[in-house]
């Protein structure tokens, strides 16, 4: 067997994951010296990814506006976000019923002592007459700022995929109204852009078995043998949330494409790869695209759509969120009824909103929004999430990736084949 | 040989002068009796308050009971330790009616206090500090800050039955449900369990607690009050000022600034 067959097998990749579990259980302070081989692959990852998003969005809309049927696209991407958001609170909802476990005294023991171990100093300090500085409460406005680009070079240097993918719709939609022959080149130079990015992205990929290793190992071992085995519970709830999304858009795919399951997870199962390695889902937009392109779905719709549903469209958030509450719930004692559930299930999509633009600790913390709703206190057991976060944010990612994926596909029409609706 | 003379003359009236302070001029009333009574009888709060106070077998250790060996030294007389008071109330009725000489037990200056004690310049400051229920504080926010819900506040909270904290709660929180306990224990079981909302106490128990009970980090909150204070000093009898001279003289020297720090440190060695 060649080398570059052997390192794209997926049984090198699996190997490479067990591998990885293996060393950062028993050799943690090891497998911690190669995290800047982690960090490297993920910035090169990144590196090709904004012009690659930049080409392809404008690319996309550019060539939506020529063809007939754009206004039937919007319509079925505004329902497809929607219905999946609904989708993803309900399956958090569902495991959190499903799997639910109880909180017993002993578990709240072992999980006092962890924030207290994790939360060392952090008391608050207040006065009872002096004057108590006053932080600024953020405001509607800038929460509709966040999607608001103001300088398109800034964003590009700070990376706010958010402002680039909106700043490139309109870019877009103006690049495709003007009649000039200056915009067949300028596509013709970003379709080029984006041909040049994929064969990176492909030559990445060999390096991906060795990637795999240092990513998953180092983010195991950061986590730690200990905190895993008491928030037990809370892991499983969000493997199982995780596991439905990711199975309910495999089924969806397939069904649509009449490919078969085992075609469309051998087709997907590389941006799954990519997801759960680097927590990125940016860096799974290209993937994302040649998957479904191959399974037959159309490819200016799915070049649209997914730098838009990866950004905006946090499925993964939302299950997160749903199960946390109910977590926390759990924790201190509240009963959540119907009522209390119907209050999660739509918080979730609130908060999944709401953390559009956000990564790692401030997505995670915005849990308080739902938490909020129902009057209970997140701030405690923060320090148990962002604690196993990068376990969670593997499933996060690939729960928000391939359920983006299911969207797109709803949104993309099949070719090559018949079109179900 | 006259020089030698005036040398023996001035050792002479040396030693002459020296004795006068024991045989011609009488003792301030507070000091003799102690003399009298050949021992220094310190009144102690019966349940341990390390690192203030604590029995190991028979013997007792803690920064409470060298301040009262140090203060006894001075006195050349032993300390003897009253331990039967059951609580920091009792401690300074036992020095109020005469039955101790002196308090040295982590009996902090109040306004009550000071009227029938006197007390000494602090040894250690702290400030005051409340654990609150978690669940609680979020549900009763009503859109506050948690600063204003904790300046207004209005639900039960406990503390030590005719503590200093039963003076400083009734006065800071004048909204709440005062519900005093005997044991601190309880105070820190029902606040976790969520029986009452809020317990009150210096910020060094209040850290404490973070040792002693890991688990309740979940369920409450620690909140100090940075414009609050609470004086730990030694107190007499109104008329005990002798006393109290020699008191402040050994914190002065030995025993002076002692922190929240100091006493974690202090904590922590022991344990």
């Amino acid at each position: 067997m060649n080398l570059k067959k052997f390192l794209s097998s997926p049984w090198t990749i699996l190997g490479s994951i067990l591998l990885a579990v293996a060393g950062g259980v028993y050799l943690p302070q090891e497998v911690m010296t190669l995290e800047p081989i982690g960090g490297i692959y993920i910035s090169l990852l990144k590196v090709v990814v904004l012009p690659f998003l930049f080409a392809t969005i404008l690319v996309g809309v550019v060539g939506l506006l020529q063809k007939e049927g754009s206004r039937s696209m919007i319509k079925r991407i505004v329902i497809g976000f929607l219905a999946s958001m609904f989708i993803a609170a309900v399956v958090g909802v569902g495991s959190t019923v499903l799997t639910g476990s109880e909180m017993t005294p002993e578990k709240k023991i072992q999980l006092g002592a962890l924030v207290n171990n994790k939360d060392q100093g952090a008391e608050m300090i207040i006065t009872l007459k002096e004057p108590m500085p006053v932080a600024p409460k953020p405001s509607a406005g800038a929460m509709i700022q966040k999607f608001i680009p103001e300088n398109i070079f800034q964003s590009l240097d700070a990376g706010e995929s958010l402002k680039i993918v909106i700043f490139c719709l309109i870019f877009g939609i103006a690049l495709g109204n003007i009649k000039s022959v200056g915009q067949e080149v300028l596509i013709d130079i970003f379709k080029s852009v984006q041909q040049a990015s994929i064969s990176i992205f492909k030559f990445l990929n060999y390096f991906l078995p060795i990637a795999l290793f240092a990513m998953i190992s180092t983010q195991v071992a950061k986590v730690g043998v200990g905190i895993f085995g008491t928030m037990v519970d809370f892991i499983i709830q969000q493997t199982v949330g995780g596991f439905l999304i990711v199975a309910i858009a495999i089924v969806y795919i397939a069904w649509k494409s009449r490919k078969g399951i085992a075609t469309t997870i051998k087709g997907i199962q590389e941006t799954f790869m990519i997801a759960v390695s680097s927590r990125s889902s940016l860096a799974c937009i290209p993937y994302s695209q040649d998957a479904l392109v191959k399974l037959g779905y159309n490819k200016d719709a799915v070049e649209l759509t997914t730098p838009l549903s990866f950004t905006v469209n946090r499925i993964g958030s939302i299950v997160y969120y749903a199960i946390a509450t109910a977590f926390i719930a759990g924790i201190y004692d509240l009963h959540l009824g119907v009522a209390g559930l119907v209050v999660v299930l739509f918080g979730s999509i609130l908060a999944g909103l709401a953390s559009a633009g956000t990564t790692g600790i401030l997505t995670v913390a915005t849990v308080a929004v739902v938490c909020d709703l129902l009057r209970l206190p997140s701030e405690a057991v923060l320090v148990l999430f962002i604690a196993v976060d990068p376990l969670m944010d593997m499933i996060r990612t690939a729960s928000h990736v391939i359920g983006n994926m299911g969207v797109t596909a709803f949104v993309a029409e099949v070719e090559n084949g018949k079109v179900l609706s | 040989m006259k020089k030698l003379l005036l040398l023996l003359t001035l050792l002479v009236s040396v030693t002459v002068f020296a004795q006068v302070p024991d045989s011609k001029v009488p003792l301030p009333t507070d000091i003799a009796a102690i003399k009298k009574a050949g021992k220094l009888v310190v009144a102690m709060n019966g349940p341990d308050s390390p690192p203030f106070f604590s029995s190991q077998g028979d013997e007792l250790h803690g920064l409470d009971v060298e301040i009262a060996k140090s203060i006894a030294k001075q006195l050349g007389v032993p300390a003897e330790f009253r331990r039967d008071a059951k609580n920091f109330a009792e401690v300074a009725e036992q020095v109020r009616d005469g039955r101790a000489d002196i308090a040295v037990s982590k009996l902090s200056i109040t306004g009550p206090r000071l009227q029938v004690l006197r007390f000494s310049n602090p040894y250690v400051i702290l400030r005051q500090s409340l654990i609150v229920n978690r669940l609680w504080l979020s549900q009763n926010t009503k859109g506050r800050e948690s600063y204003e819900v904790i300046r207004d506040f209005d639900g039960k909270i406990s503390f030590i039955r005719n503590s200093s904290y039963d003076t400083y709660a009734r006065i800071n929180f004048p909204k709440a449900i005062f519900l005093p306990e005997d044991s601190w224990d309880t105070v820190i079981n029902n606040v976790m369990s969520g029986k009452i909302d809020a317990a009150y106490r210096d910020e060094f128990e209040i850290k404490k607690i973070s040792f002693e009970r890991p688990d309740a980090a979940l369920s409450t909150k620690t909140i100090t009050i940075s414009d609050s204070v609470d004086h730990i000093a030694v107190a007499v009898r109104p008329n005990g000022l002798q006393l109290l001279g020699i008191a402040n003289f050994v914190i002065a020297s030995q025993y002076n600034n002692i922190d929240v720090k100091k006493l974690m440190n202090r904590y922590k060695e022991n344990k």
